[in-house]
């Protein structure tokens, strides 16, 4: 039987395009990435278009930059103003990161990659100015993702859940809660208990954030690369990853729940089977809590 | 803390910035990174390596004749070089080769193939057509067409449409590297003879989602392309074609492909405003 409101989505790409339009699957939402989609006369356009029809879609965004200390780019956020006009999506997001910045003598590049922030005080000024522009253009509030981060910062006036749980409070924005990106940043720091120190995390963030705060949950595969561990999104979930999941459906309620895929795309039905996997576990705590809440009442 | 004056993130992010586009690794963190020595390296690393993978994949997109000259390590190699001395701009890897034809035209180890400059601008016109948006001639630009007087009247060409020249047989290189059996022997000759060519590549309008086309522009359609380009009204274009060129054939795989999105009249105020 198929759940009346599935709460899964997978992100789509595009060798699913023509085989996912054809099965049609029952899922709750599709995220897509913005950027591929800021030009409202190519293919990718069309194909998101019909895809609209049957789906709620996340536009989740790589490119805003929000963390960036020389401001977001306007251009960047007209075009994303433009494709959420189109779509109207239900729900639209992006990362604590920064790309752009002066270099050299040319002026503002920008990395094309989720660079690290500080969590200080100023970094913290930074994304909240950045976060309400584009929120105030947008007319809706932003998701904003923790990030997987390869190099962090010895100066900090908060932990990272403080920092993300302050951002809310300050912008009113909320979080896309990427528990894969967690789980790769207690990895490369050698954390003994892994599972434990992601779990430790969430429970810090339930504790400090306002309820409701995280409004979508992100979950994929990495690979060791290295000497690291790299969040390339290119395999199954890990169970570590499933474990600690659960946690944070347990922490925060049902949230809905994203399978990103995007190296070494699989075949369709094997993102499905993931999505299916987190149907399920958002499922059993939607009853849980609606168990609960009945008891109470 | 230890008391020092703490960074200014402008100039953290500036520094990471410098470290990730550098040709050398520092050996000792900068930007105020916790990690130090090889975890330092490593991470690094990594950033490099996610903003280099992520400009190459959009490159192959982007420029496939360029690839298929040059060949998968040869073209990995150009990119990271493009990367790292052309850092992007835009945070939308659609226009992470903007700057591209530019870099192969600045470097000697790539000057035994002058040609591969103006190949590469032709791979980003097609990539900039294949999103280009679609022609929108009617029936009363036709009316208006067959109405009034070629003097007061410009055909406007569709956003679709892209004129590229060059001194090199650029649509016969471009032709090559798809056909499965191309006659490599007239491709060396047209390059020999330094054929000079002009590209015509427009977005076929009976069908978005396929790939623009690409064709030469004989010398009398190139005089006519080249007269609407610069808004000349139809009788003085159709001079600037000469008496070899054949409108009506022209306009009717105009109008079929889509390369026509209005007939102007030039004495109304609206078109006065867009000429001025």
């Amino acid at each position: 039987m198929q759940p009346a409101h599935p709460m899964n989505g997978i992100g789509l790409r595009q060798p699913h395009y023509r085989e996912f339009r054809a099965a049609r699957p029952t899922l709750g939402f599709v995220e897509v990435h913005s950027e591929n989609f800021f030009n409202p006369h190519d293919a990718a356009a069309q194909v998101l278009a019909a895809v609209r029809q049957d789906y709620a879609i996340s536009l989740h965004g790589v490119g805003l930059a929000l963390g960036s200390a020389c401001g977001v780019d306007d251009a960047h956020v007209e075009r994303l103003a433009a494709l959420v006009e189109r779509i109207d999506p239900v729900r639209v997001s992006d990362h604590a990161s920064f790309a752009r910045a002066p270099w050299s003598q040319r002026g503002i590049i920008h990395a094309n990659d989720l660079l690290p922030i500080a969590f200080t005080h100023d970094s913290l000024d930074i994304l909240c100015s950045n976060v309400e522009q584009v929120q105030e253009r947008l007319k809706r509030p932003l998701l904003v993702e923790n990030l997987s981060a390869y190099l962090d910062f010895a100066e900090r006036d908060f932990s990272e859940p403080q920092f993300l749980a302050e951002l809310g409070r300050r912008t009113g924005c909320g979080l896309l809660l990427d528990v894969n990106n967690l789980m790769v940043n207690a990895l490369n720091a050698h954390e003994a208990d892994p599972v434990q120190s992601v779990c430790d995390w969430i429970d810090e963030l339930a504790h400090v954030a306002t309820p409701g705060l995280v409004g979508e949950i992100h979950l994929a595969g990495f690979s060791a690369q290295e000497g690291l561990i790299i969040d390339d999104h290119s395999a199954l979930v890990s169970e570590p990853v499933w474990l600690a999941c659960r946690h944070a459906l347990q922490r925060l309620g049902p949230v809905p729940t994203l399978i990103e895929w995007d190296e070494r795309l699989p075949a369709l039905s094997v993102l499905l089977g993931e999505a299916a996997k987190a149907e399920a576990l958002c499922a059993a705590h939607r009853d849980a809590r609606i168990a609960v809440e009945g008891a109470a009442a | 803390m230890n008391g020092e004056p703490r960074m200014s993130e402008a100039r953290r992010q500036r520094e990471l910035i410098d470290a990730i586009f550098s040709t050398r690794t520092p050996d000792a963190p900068c930007a105020g990174a916790r990690q130090s020595g090889t975890r330092w390296r490593t991470g690094l690393a990594a950033y490099r390596g996610n903003g280099r993978a992520h400009a190459c994949n959009a490159l192959q997109v982007q420029f496939p004749t360029i690839l298929a000259m040059l060949g998968a390590e040869t073209f990995d190699a150009l990119c990271s070089s493009y990367w790292r001395t052309c850092p992007p701009r835009r945070g939308d890897l659609a226009w992470v080769g903007e700057a591209l034809p530019a870099y192969i035209e600045t470097l000697d180890t790539l000057a035994e193939w002058p040609w591969l400059a103006d190949c590469a601008r032709l791979d980003w016109t097609v990539w900039q057509m294949s999103g280009a948006p679609p022609a929108t001639f009617s029936e009363g630009d036709l009316r208006r067409l067959a109405d009034g007087d070629p003097a007061a009247l410009a055909l406007r060409l569709s956003p679709g449409v892209r004129r590229l020249s060059s001194a090199w047989p650029i649509v016969t290189l471009y032709d090559a590297h798809r056909q499965a059996h191309p006659d490599w022997a007239a491709v060396t000759r047209a390059i020999a003879q330094k054929r000079a060519q002009t590209a015509w590549v427009w977005r076929p309008r009976e069908n978005l989602a396929a790939a623009p086309a690409v064709e030469t522009l004989d010398a009398a359609s190139e005089r006519w392309v080249a007269a609407l380009d610069a808004g000349q009204t139809l009788d003085l274009a159709l001079d600037s074609a000469g008496e070899a060129f054949d409108f009506a054939a022209w306009l009717e795989q105009a109008i079929r492909q889509g390369w026509l999105d209005a007939v102007a009249d030039r004495h109304a105020p609206s078109d006065a405003m867009d000429n001025a």
